[in-house]
């Protein structure tokens, strides 16, 4: 809701104010964006551009530029230089300029020759096609414009793709989390796609897990495998998913690229007490669980089926009991139609993991709401069943249909400002449905001035999940102490990543 | 009779033989290419409506239509108590047949003389999505206008400029006054501060054809040491450099 707010505050700024200015708009379409050649030296190829009008006749400029590749993997654009950057004397282009009418297209011829003498190898011209500036307005202008890319592959012999890793490290991210990261440079005068895995094995040489590591523009692209241009440094970060705890690991990381070609790089760390910050699932010390909770929403009569897989992360052998739980009274409950296929009693080795399949056949007169139940694990010590050594549960939960109520109600506030200056917020779900509460708390003081912004935590959540008619007590603490005054305090409830509940409070501090 | 069958269907064959032959010949002479090379066009565009109203003057439907895109920040006075001001939408939508990365970069609002910049920050968003125009919707009363995919900011791309000198805030200067409570409640949040703004932005999530919208505001306001801001007019430029996917 508070996101919602924010976008539509800013969609009713977008039409709500005046236009006082205009100005002459350059916006034309470019095709191709990109031009490939395989030559030798010697060669000569042409080639041509086709620009489509915008509506208006308009004047754009084609120069030459040089790109580089930055270490997210993004490519930059600079305006290229002669001494620098030879390759930019292999284009010759009809004309520098051209002008595109009202209507219609307009084709640029150029050719392309490499030198005798040209070395083996990928380069990269950039035609940057971009409307020449007119007569200055007032206030912002938008300009468009279109970086065309041409690889020209010069063919010739010894000509091999090669690569490297620079380094491997572990460092924390913004939240204090394990992120590893691997510099990775293309050594060759080729380009190609390359990715890294890295393996973490502890020090009994037991794989604990494989990480997956991405450049920052493959994250935002969704992909494992990013085009590394000749001589450039990217760096691919991966974080792990199962907690390391303190001890000596062996990190290996290998970038596959190109073809054929592989890189290793081996690194020995040793983690100390501390040092990371132990995410909530980490507290078990025994168990990983995939997935965390099961999550669905099913038609009456749907059949589902869903496995969860459970490894032993300690360094002992443990024994581990399996059950179905309701999750109250009040709520609707899974467990006439959950069957859990397990054995009641497992065994695992340090490492061994094991697969639990659940499966779900609704009635067909199952009313619309939301289900639950919970998968109880007890790990115990030894066979004797008796020494227990923790307890996990997992939330099972099912909506039926597709109208879900989600509310939630803030029960109180209070600020504790003796000794630590803590926030306590009592919440209970009123609503028909389980949510994920994420609950935020944002500080002003009475100048408006932004103070602090904090996530509150609740230890009373099954699995992070509040279900229907539960009640949770989130808590706070402030990195800043605060001093007397009058402040504000801005709550925002999220499930997921939607608002279901904003509030605001005074807070006073005499 | 068995026999006559396979007679008649090795005939069949033999004249499809034949018949392929023949048409290899021309094949020969003939050369058909289609080359479909990556395209990508981007059109900048700013959308504003009118209301119809009906007896009693009861609003009944807004239509959206196009006009200049521009983006401008109006006057400021000089004095140095004066708000920040933020400035509405451009939308800018792209069509493309191929995935291209857009790189969003701006300059600070500059002296025509270029002897003095203004603090100036912009932030761009990705839009729900391309209504043609123009376009009507109809008004339900006592309630904002229903307004166009593409001016529905959805996905934050993030900020623009220069980091070390953005507009003193969070608070800014807006005309209709209605609008107050609303913006009082954002102007925390929405407000860039320095390690939110990056000198550019890259945005890498077209990965299909098709047609993608979207926003960009800007941010700007006077310093507080006003004799260092000289009086005159100011111009800055917003970049979009669009480039296939690497």
């Amino acid at each position: 809701m508070y996101r919602l707010l924010k976008y539509l505050s800013a969609i009713i700024l977008s039409f709500s104010l005046m236009i006082l200015f205009s100005f002459t708009v350059k916006a034309i379409g470019v095709q191709p964006l990109t031009l490939d050649f395989s030559m030798s030296p010697g060669e000569t190829e042409d080639f041509q551009l086709i620009f489509s009008s915008s509506g208006i006749a308009e004047n754009v400029a084609i120069s030459i530029y040089q790109c580089y590749q930055d270490y997210t993997g993004n490519l930059g654009y600079r305006l290229a230089d002669q001494g620098s950057f030879p390759e930019m004397g292999w284009i010759e282009l009809e004309e520098n300029s051209v002008q595109v009418p009202g209507e219609g297209e307009v084709y640029l011829k150029g050719s392309i020759r490499v030198p005798f003498g040209t070395q083996p190898g990928s380069y990269i011209i950039i035609l940057m096609v971009e409307p020449e500036p007119g007569k200055a307005g007032d206030g912002i202008s938008l300009l468009v414009r279109y970086a065309v890319r041409l690889i020209v592959r010069v063919d010739g012999p010894v000509l091999r793709e090669r690569g490297r890793i620079n380094f491997l490290r572990l460092d924390k991210d913004e939240n204090g989390e394990p992120l590893i990261i691997a510099g990775v440079e293309n050594t060759s005068r080729l380009d190609y796609l390359a990715g890294v895995e890295v393996t973490i094995r502890d020090e009994n040489r037991s794989l604990v897990e494989r990480v997956t590591l991405r450049t920052i523009s493959g994250v935002k692209n969704n992909r494992d495998l990013t085009r590394l241009y000749p001589g450039s440094e990217v760096l691919f970060l991966g974080k792990p998913e199962n907690y390391l705890f303190p001890g000596n690991y062996e990190l290996r990381a290998v970038m596959s690229y190109g073809e054929r070609g592989k890189a290793s790089f081996i690194d020995n760390i040793d983690i100390l007490p501390g040092q990371f910050k132990e995410p909530a699932r980490a507290l078990n010390e025994f168990l990983s669980i995939k997935p965390e909770m099961i999550d669905f929403r099913l038609e009456p009569g749907q059949r589902l089926t869903e496995t969860i897989e459970i490894t032993n992360i300690s360094r002992e052998r443990v024994y581990i009991k399996t059950e179905l739980l309701e999750i109250g009274e009040d709520n609707n409950s899974l467990l006439p139609w959950l069957r859990l296929y397990a054995d009641e009693r497992l065994v695992l080795m340090p490492r061994q993991s094991r697969k639990l399949l659940n499966i779900l056949q609704l009635p067909l007169n199952v009313e619309r709401g939301g289900y639950y139940a919970l998968v109880n694990l007890k790990v115990f010590q030894d066979e004797s069943m008796l020494n227990l050594l923790d307890e996990q549960f997992i939330p099972v939960c099912c909506l039926v249909g597709e109208d879900s109520s989600q509310e939630i109600k803030i029960k109180g506030f209070e600020f504790n400002n003796e000794g630590e200056q803590k926030f306590f917020l009592p919440v209970k779900n009123t609503g028909q449905v389980h949510l994920k509460p994420a609950v935020k708390l944002t500080l002003w003081n009475n100048k408006e001035e932004l103070m602090e912004e904090i996530e509150l935590d609740s230890a009373d959540l099954i699995g992070g999940i509040l279900f229907p008619g539960g009640e949770a007590l989130y808590k706070g603490n402030l990195k800043k102490k605060l001093e007397r005054g009058e402040y504000e305090a801005l709550i925002e409830v999220k499930d997921e990543n939607d608002s279901i509940q904003i509030a605001t409070y005074r807070v006073f501090i005499e | 009779m068995k026999r006559s069958i396979i007679l008649a269907s090795l005939f069949l064959l033999l004249l499809s033989l034949l018949s392929f032959a023949n048409n290899q010949n021309f094949m020969d002479e003939i050369e058909v290419i289609a080359n479909v090379g990556p395209y990508a066009a981007v059109i900048p565009q700013k959308l504003m409506f009118e209301t119809t109203k009906g007896y009693w003057l009861i609003p009944l439907e807004d239509e959206w239509f196009e006009v200049e895109p521009e983006m401008s920040f109006g006057h400021f006075s000089g004095n140095p108590d004066q708000k920040s001001r933020i400035q509405d939408s451009n939308c800018f939508l792209v069509e493309t047949n191929c995935p291209v990365n857009i790189i969003f970069e701006g300059t600070p609002l500059t002296h025509l003389d270029g002897s003095t910049t203004l603090p100036t920050t912009y932030w761009a968003f990705r839009s729900l999505g391309v209504n043609d125009i123009p376009i009507s919707f109809p008004r339900i009363p006592f309630l904002p206008p229903i307004s166009p995919l593409q001016l529905i900011p959805v996905q934050e791309i993030g900020y623009f400029g220069d980091s070390s000198d953005i507009p003193r805030g969070p608070d800014f200067d807006i005309r209709p006054e209605w609008l107050d409570l609303i913006v009082d409640l954002v102007t925390g949040m929405i407000w860039p501060t320095p390690e939110k703004v990056e000198s550019s932005q890259v945005y890498t999530g077209i990965n299909e054809k098709g047609v993608y919208a979207f926003q960009v505001f800007g941010f700007a306001g006077v310093r507080e040491n006003i004799s260092a801001v000289k009086a005159g007019d100011y111009v800055g430029e917003i970049r979009l450099t669009v480039s296939a996917d690497s």
